[in-house]
Formats: C-alpha cells, structure tokens, sequence
C-alpha cells in the first residue's frame, strides 16, 4: 500500500519548466557562436598555448551564460544547430566542445532536476504504451493487439523504426510522446544513433519545456561520428587494396589516398582526445558509458566488415564502429604499407 | 592581430585584480562585439554577485539607474546578472529539494523501521533547509519576489504531501499525519515567503488522508490556492502600470512571463505534467474549451479586461492569451512587450491545438484488455467504433 501510494506520488511528482529569460533569439546566439568561433580559430600560431587555452575556457563561458538565457525550446533547436554544425566542420569542433563544455555547466542544476524526476517513469505506462517503449528502446519483437510482430515492424535500423513510427504518429499519438521522451534517456540515444540527427531533430521538436544535456547530444554525435570515420577508413582500405598491385594506378593514386589517410588520423585523433573528455565528465554516469559499451566495436577493418555484412543486423545496432583507439592503429598500418609499396615502385634516391 | 588584441585584453581583464564596473560596461557596449559584450558582462555580473549582500543590492540598482540612458547595454548586463543568479542560487535550490523527494520516494525512511518512522519523518522536516541568500536582481529591481520562487514553495509541498501519505499509510495514524503536516508549515515558514497565504489547512489534510490512495486524485488542490496564484499577478500589474520611464521594463516583463506561465500551469495541472515530461495528455479545463473554440475561430476576442480583472476562464491556454492581449493593450508601443505577448499567444495556440489531439486522439484510442492464452497472457486492444482488432 504504503509503495503504491508512493508510486502515485512519483506519478504525479511534476518536473518544473526552466526559469528563462524570453526576449532572447536564436539568431542572436547565432551570431554569438560565429564571434566565438571566429575568434577562438584565429589564435596566432605563436601564442602562448596556456593562455589560449584559459581564454577559449572563459569565452566558452562567457557564450554558454548567454545560450542559458534561451527558452528550453530555442535553447534545443540551437543545440542541433551547433550539432549539425559540429558534425560538418571538424575544424570547428575543438571549440564548438569547449562552448558545450561551457553552456554545460550553466544548466548542470537543471538537468539534474529533469533527470531525477524521470526516474521511475517506466512503472507508469500502460501496456499498449509500453510495447511502442520497448519497440524504441530495445529494438525488440513489438507486442500490439496480443501478437508479437517480427518482420518489418522488428527495427532491426532503427531508421526503419523511425518511419513505422511516423506513420503511426497520428494514430499513437501518447506512445508517440513516450517514444521521444524516453530518447532522452542515454540508452535510447545510444541505441537511436542510427537514425542520426533525425531522430534528435525530431526529438527536439518534442521537447519543448526541457533543456536537453548538451553533452548527451554531443555524445550521441560522437557515436555517430566514429562509425562514419571507420566507414571512411573501409573505404580507404579499399581503395589502397584496389591499386596497391597494379605499378601505375598506385603511382597516379599515391598522393591523393595518403593524403586522405592523414586526415582521416587527423580526425580520428581529435575524436579520441574528446572521447576521453567526455569519459571524464561521464565518470558518474554509468548509464551512458555501458550505452556506450553496447556499441559494436571491431578491432580492425576485416572485423568491420564482418559486422557490417553479418545477417542478422539487430546483432550489429544501428551502426559499429572499429574503436578508434584500432583505428589510429589500422590508419598507420596502411599508410605504412602504402609507402611501402610505393617505394617499391618508386625506389627512392636511398634505396641502392 | 586585432583578435589577439582583443584575447590580450580579457586574459588581462579576467586575470587582473578589476572586473569593469556596470558603467564601463556600458559605456562601451556599443563598440563591443557580440563576444566581447557575453565576456564582460560575464566578469561585471561575477564580480557583483561575489559581493556583500548590501554592496550587492547597490550595484544591481546603479544598474536600473542606467537604464534610462542606456537601456540596451543596461538590458543585457541585467539580463545576464540574473541568469547567472538562477544558475547559483536558484537551481542548486531546486536540485536539493527535488533530492530531498526523492530520497523519501525511495522509501529511505522505511529503513528505519516502521515504529521509529514519525520521529525520522519529524526529523527530517525540521531539519533546515539552505534558503537562498540574496534577491535576484530581478527583484530588486522589480521591487517584488519573483514567482520563480513558488517552485521551490511547491516542491517543498509536494514533499509534505509525500510525508503525509506515507505516515498515514504507514499505519502511524492521522494524528502523526497531521503532527508531520505541522512541521511542513513550519518548514514552508523559513522560506521566508507569506506564510498565511501559503500555510496548510489541517483539515484538508485529514480529509484528504482519509480517502487513502486517492491522495494523488486531489493534488492539484494541494499544489496552490488559486488566491496565491493570482497574487502574483496582481503585483505584477501594479508594477507595470505604476511604472516610471526611467524603470527598466525588461526585469518586469520577464517576470510577467514567468507569473503567466505558472498562473496557466495552475489551471491546467495535465499541462505542467506534460511539459514535465510525464506520461500524460493535456487536456483542458471542459468548461472553457468551448469559449477557447469560439476564440480561435472568431478571432476578434478580447480577453485583456477579464485578465484584469481575474475573471478569464481557468485554463491554460485562454490564461495565456488573455496575458497575451493585456500586454499588448498596456504597452502597444513597446516592441520587447510585443515579443512577450507572441510568446505568450504562440504558447496558448500551441496548447489550444494539443487539447485537440488529446481529444481526437482519446476518440480513436483503442481500448486494451489482456488476453488469457493457452501459453500465455497477452494484451488485445480493439477499435473503440468497430471492434476490430487494432495492430
């Protein structure tokens, strides 16, 4: 009795809109981030790296108190900006981390009232919603109407989740809203990155009186960005394997894939030390590093490959990824080897 | 280089013993950039709320006074010294309260033991809470507390009602319920709030204890009396109304916005739920769903007058488009009012349009019962209109 009166109490226990200002725009904070970005990426070459840093730090700060003055609304559809942004410009994402980083610790308070009022929310839904929750959520076999329905309702993508779940939209509509609330939860991010900023895109538009963590976002991001980076390293693998036995192709394709290599560590690299920043925020958070840990991670290209073309695609998620620790490692292996066949082709003035 | 420049002269500015005053700040913010404008607004706001309480309160109203010169400049100082003062003051306030929730919602107490419960419970509510230290610029400015306050006044509640129900439950009796409730009022007291508008009512308590579960059923009745609600607004008014040229408008607006946001999440407590994230549809108050609806498609109502005198349907949606239409009769020249009232009339439209899904929605829902198999119990949901099995 006494636990289910304090269930109803949870129940009814009601996360409080933010408090903010409401004569702030998002083409203001636009603005903002262009300066910011502008003159954090200008730092001369020879300045003092310490200061510089410190400086970035405090910008970051200074523009993330700002952001804070946004509408939770405003403020969601600004941070898919600033992720969409993220994702295109990898020049810019050194900073645009700091800016997060920053805004973060503005709005830490409130996210953590959000997060601690939606504990326990899975007791409440009713059945017919809680078959659309695990569809979501879990990927798995959905039951609606007393079946179980495998097939083409089975997201085994989650983007063909998503499209079933748009059709229905009309039809579910509060599965719909519990669907996209619970995406809030790192597990469903996780599980939802697949589907890339669609479902975030569309998550957002849900959210309309939370602010989303910037850091889950970003994360969610990540994910995404180190499966494409191991989908670009298999490409490159291909290419290198395509050439690297016919003389005259691998002279005239020498330059151009040893460059691309270089980026693509280049890259890497830059997702590996924010990878680590962002294990360092999460240290408290299990929940996102085992959502993390449930990613399929390769060890190498072949490995890769065997994800990617295994039948069954629920064992694989929405996407795998080598682990970009292993990927550094397969990028310089095949540069090596590239150079290596290259110098054979082309002894160098050194070689006897 | 110019960039370095600029990096030089925060790293000194940041690093270095003076953050620039409020009239600095001003004085250069037309030739600032955006970026520069977010940096030293950031160090003046730091630097002030790092004050003694009565230093403190003198700066944040040199800042109103430059207002009038400086309206811009003052605006965004202001503006961005009270965000600064929720993200210190107010949240880590609400982030406490809501732990303290929770921790009982975690049957925390029960651990104890169910005899020793009252006296946990009795510790627990008399046990000081961190007050907030200082007003928020806002209200100094404004010369009223902020609404945004209440929050913290309700969760306080919400914890009450939490301890009330488990003691009762619990098998100690109404007599400790009602004992716990003392001491909620108590608590409620030290913040420092009206306690007379705001204090319980015991009978209400026995009452509601009485029907046991159905505690939760009459929550929206615990959560403020609807005289508390419209308290605020009627001080609001006052203000604006009464308010001199030289006093700046956007600390008033914002709290206007704030005071009719919770005024309609009052009225429609489904709402606060739904925009809180909980598993809920909103629906609106039936009786002014039909006045809502004539509104939307006559389109030349005017709510403003029945705002004023607390007098407009209760509900959400007709709450905020009547705020939306007082303010703009109140201060039609002026553009940042025009901003609050679209946000307010976007916000009532918004929710006018959910409470039409949720009813269109609730029309089609079909309706689910489990299905005993021969292996096992499975759910069956049918169209309400044809009784066809719904996939």
């Amino acid at each position: 009795m006494i636990k289910r009166a304090l269930a109803l109490f949870l129940a009814f226990s009601v996360s409080l809109p933010a408090f903010a200002g409401v004569t702030r725009s998002n083409a203001d904070m636009m603005a903002l981030i262009d300066d910011y970005i502008k003159e954090v990426a200008s730092t001369p070459a020879n300045a003092d790296q310490t200061y510089m840093d410190m400086q970035a730090a405090f910008l970051a700060e200074a523009v993330g108190l700002q952001v804070r003055t946004l509408e939770p609304e405003d403020f969601n559809l600004f941070m898919l900006a600033v992720m969409s942004r993220y994702i295109n410009k990898p020049e810019e994402r050194e900073a645009l981390f700091k800016f997060i980083e920053g805004t973060r610790q503005w709005i830490a308070a409130d996210l953590a009232n959000t997060a601690q009022l939606e504990k326990g929310a899975l007791h409440y839904m009713n059945p017919a919603n809680y078959s659309w929750y695990t569809w979501v959520v879990i990927g798995a076999g959905v039951v609606i109407g007393g079946r179980v329905l495998h097939g083409p309702l089975r997201t085994t993508r989650f983007v063909q989740g998503l499209d079933k779940m748009q059709m229905a939209a009309a039809k579910w509509r509060a599965p719909y809203r519990i669907a996209f609330r619970s995406a809030t939860h790192p597990i469903t991010l996780a599980t939802a990155t697949g589907a890339g900023l669609g479902l975030l895109e569309y998550q957002l538009e849900k959210n309309k009186t939370h602010r989303l963590d910037p850091m889950i976002l970003t994360n969610a991001v990540q994910t995404e960005l180190a499966c494409y980076a191991s989908y670009q390293g298999l490409g490159l693998e291909e290419r290198f394997e395509s050439i690297r036995d016919d003389e005259e192709k691998l002279k005239a394709g020498f330059a151009g894939l040893n460059a691309d290599i270089d980026k693509l560590m280049g890259e890497t690299q830059v997702l590996l030390k924010q990878y680590a920043r962002l294990d360092n925020l999460y240290l408290n958070e299990p929940g996102l590093q085992a959502a993390r840990a449930k990613l399929p991670q390769a060890s190498d290209f072949q490995d890769l490959r065997r994800l990617l073309n295994a039948k069954d695609a629920a064992a694989t998620g929405p996407c795998a990824a080598v682990s970009l620790t292993h990927l550094v490692i397969a990028l310089e292996r095949m540069k090596t080897d590239l150079k290596t066949y290259h110098d054979v082709y082309v002894p160098t003035a050194a070689q006897p | 280089m110019k960039s370095f420049a600029l990096i030089l002269l925060l790293v000194t500015t940041q690093l270095g013993a003076t953050a620039p005053t409020a009239e600095d700040f001003v004085r250069g913010f037309a030739g600032m950039s955006a970026l520069q404008r977010a940096g030293r607004a950031l160090q003046t706001c730091k630097a002030t709320l790092g004050k003694a309480p009565a230093q403190y309160r003198e700066d944040i109203q040199a800042m109103g006074r430059l207002w009038s010169a400086h309206s811009e400049a003052a605006d965004y100082l202001i503006s961005t010294c009270n965000t600064l003062w929720t993200a210190h003051e107010l949240d880590p306030q609400k982030s406490t309260q809501i732990g303290r929730a929770q921790k009982i919602a975690n049957l925390d107490f029960l651990e104890a033991g169910k005899s020793a419960l009252p006296v946990k419970i009795r510790q627990y509510m008399e046990a000081p809470g961190k007050g907030l230290t200082r007003p928020a610029p806002y209200e100094i400015l404004n010369g009223m507390a902020s609404s945004a306050r209440e929050l913290d006044l309700t969760l306080q509640q919400n914890v009450g009602l939490a301890v009330a129900s488990l003691v009762a439950l619990g098998g100690s009796g109404v007599v400790t319920a009602l004992e716990a409730t003392g001491a909620l009022a108590r608590t409620s007291a030290t913040w420092g709030l009206r306690a007379s508008a705001t204090g319980f009512e015991p009978a209400m308590v026995v009452t509601v204890l009485s029907a046991g579960i159905a505690v939760s059923a009459n929550y929206a009745v615990w959560w403020k009396r609807e005289y508390d609600a419209w308290w605020y607004v009627t001080q609001i008014l006052e203000k604006l109304e009464k308010r001199t040229p030289d006093q700046p408008l956007l600390p008033l607006l914002e709290e206007y916005y704030g005071i009719a946001e919770r005024l309609g999440y009052f009225y429609t407590f489904s709402l606060l739920q739904a925009d809180g994230g909980k598993d809920v549809l909103p629906e609106g108050n039936a009786r002014c769903l039909t006045k809502l609806d004539k509104f939307f498609n006559a389109g030349n109502i005017n709510w403003a007058v029945k705002f004023k005198r607390q007098t407009v349907c209760g509900d959400a949606a007709a709450v905020w488009m009547a705020a939306a239409q007082y303010l703009e009769q109140l201060l039609p020249q002026e553009p940042m009012a025009g901003l609050v009232a679209d946000r307010l009339k976007a916000r009532a439209t918004r929710t006018y349009w959910a409470y039409k899904e949720t009813a269109a929605f609730k029309a089609t829902q079909p309706v689910c019962h489990p299905a005993v198999g021969v292996v096992q119990t499975s759910w069956e949901c049918r169209d309400p209109k044809t009784g066809a099995l719904v996939l």
